[in-house]
Order: C-alpha cells, then sequence, then structure tokens
C-alpha cells in the first residue's frame, strides 16, 4: 500500500491549530489580557531557551507513548481511551520495582521496571481487546471503566494501610524510588530542568511503531482488521487475536508513558495522582491532531508539550492570572480535538488553501 | 436497635440518593442522546460546566433558581458543540466527546479561576432548599430526578415525539423517508441531555455550596456506565443509578461488620466500574445499543 503524500491532509491538523489558538486568543481578550503579551511567553516558555526547550521535551515523552497507544489501537479499528488507566498500572508496577529496586545491579532498575510496566499496561489494555472480540462489548466503554478501576486500585495501593504506602509513614504515598530506578538524565540545560532518557525512548517508540505498522506482516493484518475486518477474516487472519494483540501492543506504550512520567519526573507515588493523571486523554489528542501515523504522534507530542510547557512560560511572566495558563492550554487542546474532528470542515477548508496554488488538480478524497 | 436504623435506613439511605441523583440526571440526559443516536461521552464535561455555573449564577443573582437555569444553559450549550459537530459535520462521536469533555474542563476552571479567584466562590450561596420526609433529609432536586425519570420515560415511550425519536436512532434512513428530520431530532435530543447533564451536576456543586476542581470526577462516566447497565430504559436506569449510589454511599461509610479486605473504601468505590463491566460481557443480560448508535447519518 503505497501512501502518496497527501497535502490537504497534512494541512487539515495546522488549521486545527491555527483556530484553536485564535480561540484561545479570544478567550485572553475576553477576561481583559493582552493575548499577544500571553503568546509571547508562551513561545518563549516552550522554545525560548534551553530550559524551556528541555520543559517542552520532557513533557512532550509522555504524551507521545500514550499518543502512540492511541494510534496502533485506532489502526487496528478500535478507539483507545483507555490510555490513563493502562498508564496507572504501569506506574504501579514500574513504581512497586522502583522502590525496591536497590539490589537491582546497574541500569537494570528503571530498564526492569518499564518492561513490567509495558508489560502490566499491555495485559490490562489486552482484556479489553478480549472483551471486545470474544464478548462483544464496546471497547470505548470497557476501557473507560477500566481506567476508573485502575484509579481505585492505584488509590487503594497507596492509600494509608496499602500495600505500596510506605511502612510507618501517615502520608499516602509510596516510599522513595531507588537513585537506579529513576530514568537517568541526559541532558541538565539548567539546575532544575533534567531532561531524562524518556526522551529517547518516546522517539524509538515512535520509529519502532513505524516500523511495526508499516514494515511487518503483524502491521499488515492490523491495518486489515482495522480497514475491513471482514476480509481480513476471510484472507485468513484471526482478527480475535490480531485484535487482542493490538490492544496488547497500545497498553504497552500507554504503560511506557505512565512509567516515563513516574520515573522520570517524581521521586515516589502518591495516591492522589492517580485521579487527576491526564496523559491518556492527550495521548488522544495527539494521535488525532499526528493524523494517526507514528511520526504525526511524535510532531503532534512536541506541539503539546511545548504548549503544556509555554503555560508554564505565561505563569513566568504574570501574563494571566495566577494558574490560568494550564487551563488555557486545556481549552485550546479540547479545541484541537475538536477541530480535528470536524475533519470534514477543515478538509474542505485546506482543499481551498490547496485549490489556489494548483488550480486544476483532482482531489481524492481519502478518508 | 436504633443505631442500626439510623446506619442503614437513614445514613444509607440519604448517602445513595446524595450519590444516585446526580447519575440520575446525567444518563437520563445520556438515554436522550444515544437513543437517538448519538454517543453522549462529554456528559462528564457538561456535568462540570453545570456544577460551575449553578454556583455562579446562583451567587451573582443570589437565587438557586437562576443556578439551575445557568447549569442547564451551560450543558446545552456544550451539547449544542457536541451536536454540530457529530450531527451536522459527521465528526465521530467519542472524539467530539472526548473535545468536549477537555474543552468543559479546560473552560470552566479558567472561568473559576478569573471569575471568582484563587479563593474560589463565596460562602454563602444560595442552594436549593431541602425537604424532609420522616428522619429523611434531601434536597428538592432529588424528587425533581424522580420526576424526571417519569418524565423521560412518558417522553421516550409514550409520545409520537419519542417514537421519532428512537426510530432516529435505530434506523435514520427509514425515519427520513417517512418524512421524520434526523438531524432534527438529534439536535433536539443531544440538546435536551446536554441540559440534564447540567441539572446532575448542579446538584453536585450544591450540595456542598460550592464548586471545586475536578469535583465531577467520573460521575459523567459512571451515568454513561447506568446507562448501559440499565439498557437504555428509564426505569431500569434509574435502578442502576440507584445501586451505583448505594455502592459510593457504601464506600463514604463502610459498615463495621464488613471483612477489611472489603471496606477499603477505594474496592468499595469502583464496584460501578465492575458491574458495568460485567453487565457489557454479556455474563448477566446482554446490553444492546440502539441500533444506529455512534453512526453519523449523511443524506444521499
Amino acid at each position: 500500500m503505497t501512501r502518496r503524500f497527501d497535502i490537504e491532509s497534512a494541512l487539515v491538523p495546522v488549521l486545527a491549530v491555527v483556530a484553536a489558538m485564535l480561540v484561545g486568543m479570544a478567550l485572553i481578550g475576553m477576561i481583559g489580557y493582552d493575548p499577544f503579551y500571553a503568546y509571547t511567553a508562551l513561545i518563549e516558555g516552550a522554545v525560548g531557551s534551553p530550559s524551556a526547550i528541555g520543559s517542552t521535551l520532557l513533557r512532550a515523552a509522555p504524551i507521545t507513548l500514550t499518543g502512540l497507544s492511541v494510534m496502533i489501537a485506532f489502526r487496528a479499528g478500535l478507539f483507545n481511551i483507555g490510555g490513563n488507566g493502562q498508564a496507572i498500572i504501569g506506574i504501579l508496577f514500574a513504581g512497586m520495582v522502583a522502590v525496591h529496586a536497590g539490589g537491582i545491579p546497574g541500569p537494570f532498575g528503571w530498564l526492569i521496571a518499564m518492561t513490567l510496566a509495558a508489560l502490566a499496561g499491555g495485559l490490562w489494555a489486552a482484556l479489553a481487546g478480549f472483551l471486545k472480540t470474544v464478548r462483544g462489548a464496546n471497547e470505548v466503554v470497557v476501557t473507560i471503566m477500566l481506567n476508573y478501576i485502575a484509579v481505585r486500585i492505584g488509590e487503594y495501593m497507596l492509600g494509608l494501610g496499602g500495600p505500596l504506602q510506605e511502612k510507618g509513614s501517615s502520608i499516602p504515598a509510596s516510599a522513595e524510588f531507588a537513585s537506579n530506578a529513576k530514568l537517568p538524565v541526559i541532558w541538565r540545560p539548567d539546575p532544575f530542568t533534567e531532561v531524562h532518557v524518556g526522551v529517547i525512548v518516546a522517539v524509538l517508540g515512535a520509529a519502532f511503531a513505524w516500523f511495526l505498522i508499516g514494515r511487518t506482516s503483524l502491521g499488515y493484518q492490523i491495518r486489515a482488521v482495522g480497514l475491513q475486518p471482514d476480509a481480513a477474516e476471510y484472507g485468513g487472519m484471526s482478527v480475535t487475536k490480531i485484535v487482542i494483540i493490538a490492544m496488547f501492543i497500545a497498553g504497552a506504550y500507554a504503560g511506557l508513558g505512565g512509567a516515563v512520567s513516574s520515573l522520570g519526573d517524581l521521586d515516589r507515588m502518591q495516591k492522589s495522582d492517580f485521579g487527576v493523571l491526564q496523559i491518556g486523554f492527550s495521548g488522544i489528542a495527539v494521535a488525532l491532531l499526528g493524523r494517526n501515523t507514528a511520526w504525526g504522534c511524535l510532531f503532534a507530542a512536541l506541539l503539546m508539550g511545548g504548549l503544556a510547557s509555554g503555560a508554564v512560560g505565561i505563569q513566568n511572566a504574570g501574563a494571566l492570572p495566577a494558574g490560568v495558563g494550564t487551563k488555557l492550554i486545556d481549552v485550546i487542546q479540547g479545541v484541537i480535538v475538536l477541530f480535528v474532528g470536524m475533519d470534514v470542515v477543515f478538509r474542505r477548508l485546506s482543499g481551498r488553501v490547496v485549490g489556489i496554488f494548483n488550480r486544476d488538480s483532482n482531489h481524492e478524497v481519502k478518508t | 436497635m436504633s443505631d442500626f436504623i439510623n446506619f442503614w435506613i437513614v445514613g444509607l439511605g440519604v448517602a445513595t440518593l446524595r450519590f444516585a441523583t446526580p447519575l440520575i440526571f446525567a444518563s437520563l440526559g445520556g438515554l436522550f442522546s444515544e437513543r437517538s443516536g448519538v454517543v453522549n461521552i462529554g456528559l462528564e464535561g457538561m456535568m462540570t460546566a453545570g456544577a460551575f455555573f449553578a454556583i455562579y449564577l446562583s451567587v451573582q443573582t443570589g437565587t438557586w433558581t437562576m443556578g439551575l437555569v445557568g447549569a442547564m444553559l451551560a450543558g446545552m450549550a456544550l451539547a449544542l458543540l457536541h451536536a454540530v459537530a457529530t450531527v451536522t459535520f459527521q465528526a465521530d462521536h467519542i472524539v467530539s466527546g472526548t473535545a468536549i469533555i477537555l474543552i468543559a474542563g479546560g473552560l470552566v476552571n479558567f472561568l473559576n479561576l478569573t471569575l471568582f479567584g484563587p479563593e474560589g466562590s463565596p460562602a454563602d450561596v444560595s442552594t436549593p432548599p431541602r425537604v424532609s420526609l420522616g428522619a429523611f433529609q434531601f434536597s428538592i432536586l432529588v424528587p425533581l430526578a424522580g420526576l424526571c425519570v417519569f418524565g423521560t420515560w412518558f417522553v421516550i415511550f409514550r409520545t409520537p415525539f419519542g417514537l421519532r425519536l428512537r426510530s432516529v436512532g435505530e434506523h435514520p434512513r427509514a425515519a427520513d423517508t417517512v418524512g421524520i428530520n434526523p438531524f432534527r431530532m438529534r439536535y433536539i435530543a443531544v440538546i435536551v441531555s446536554g441540559a440534564l447533564a447540567g441539572l446532575g451536576g448542579a446538584f453536585i456543586s450544591f450540595n456542598v455550596s460550592s464548586y471545586t476542581e475536578n469535583m465531577v470526577a467520573g460521575n459523567g462516566f459512571i451515568a454513561l456506565a447506568a446507562l448501559i447497565f440499565g439498557k437504555w430504559k428509564p426505569v431500569p436506569v434509574m435502578f442502576a443509578c440507584l445501586l451505583f449510589g448505594f455502592s459510593q454511599g457504601l464506600a463514604s461509610r463502610p459498615p463495621g461488620w464488613l471483612p477489611d479486605a472489603l471496606s477499603s473504601p477505594e474496592l468499595l468505590n469502583s464496584l460501578p466500574y465492575v458491574i458495568t463491566l460485567v453487565a457489557l460481557a454479556g455474563f448477566v443480560g446482554k446490553s444492546i445499543p440502539p441500533a444506529a448508535v455512534g453512526k453519523p447519518y449523511a443524506k444521499h
């Protein structure tokens, strides 16, 4: 299957982002602040200095992985809204290793923690794939339920007296991660910003997903099942098997995303972390904005990471009232998802943009 | 003995109603929407908007009735956005719902911080009066939720409008052929669903007389679960909500005789989701959604 570069479909996300940024400007104007000053601060906070770039990379890494998770499930024709739950299960397993990793030699601490996180997240998601294909349960609702069950499991594990809560402590949190389970730092643009190996994991993850989906027979089968399950079954593939495997891989990515955010950025697990986890939802935005391609996810995650880091820039510059910057970014993210979802409008719009340059071409509308 | 009655009948009864009421409003909203063929996972976001605007308008006007109106309008506005995306522009219902959740969460907290500031809403908020029934005391929104169950049943199953709405959810093309406008019906159903979800959110914030971030905390998703568990029928949906409310009530005050392993509030709180999973997997009576749910409809 050759993929002709389709300028229209590449323009849709760009237009969606531009439109969403305009909505953000309107909001800032509405509360009486200067949108241009705020956006300058946002850009400063995203790419304005080495530490800003470092912070953007750090924020992009976990959501690249959760975005790839959503992307892979999408390719198999499934909507994996369960990235949060899979990430939580990943965090719990990675964290379980990390608090006991003191005795594990060298880099094996974090490597084992990450591997277990991927396996556990994968199994958690495979359960949804199983219920979908074997029992006919809608994967969207199943993964939402699994999200909340995962939240409760996490809160139970780290609650007072829970199995992972630090013994003898009155704080609902785990013991501190052993230092060899924390992700190694690869770049320190300033004393407060430590860019860790999670960034490399994310890039390798995207490369692996690109190879898997586009260059392997498993990837071919995943795409076939996603495009036309009946034809795939007729062609001799086991749709049940492929769906469960695809969900396993998707869950492994999300579990890895959770582990990267936890072992990379935090010193311990806390009960209060689970209910407010957002990386699964951000992964949906990343996959949609990345047009369900591996490299697209990487770019989209960089953009979203930049926005999140830019919110800190807004905060530091005092361009908006305290705390408002991150909320603004949430809105912008939502509007991007909405606009990319309303593909038809933007397709028409981008068709017109392309048409200006290329008046007599016949555009194939691809779905 | 009187301890037993106090704990079981009064305490747990009131807690059950308190947790079930927002679920009932929101799941009835979901029922309207899904019966017309539009999946609405944005309920969570619409409830969040309802929770905030109930308090905001109640503070601004000094009357809780305006708060309720505001909550419904806020839910309806988000619902309209969902309808425009899914019905007119044929966006994927889940994608649009996800967007609604993100937008509502961001926007509401944005407004909360700019309108109320970091201290949050003022202490004296006009809230709906409480009624008492013997030893029970609850907000008048509780009986209103009961009325909505009856009203929804009546509208969906006993009126021509309800028949049209269901026909659009089962087979929009057939409905279109006999002169029912699927687009119009779906717009109406989704907007009604936003109003009901807004009411559900209002109950949550009125209950504690203030809005705080993330206070809806997954109630929209539990409502969706109740909708499925109740098989898209108003009365069974209400019972599903009561069951889920009961398990949340139990979690908020685990009785002493439960074994320790089972009395963890977190695990009790996960019951609604586990029950729904079991139901979805078809182990206790298969839940079958309306035939055309989630499928965009386009005229040829």
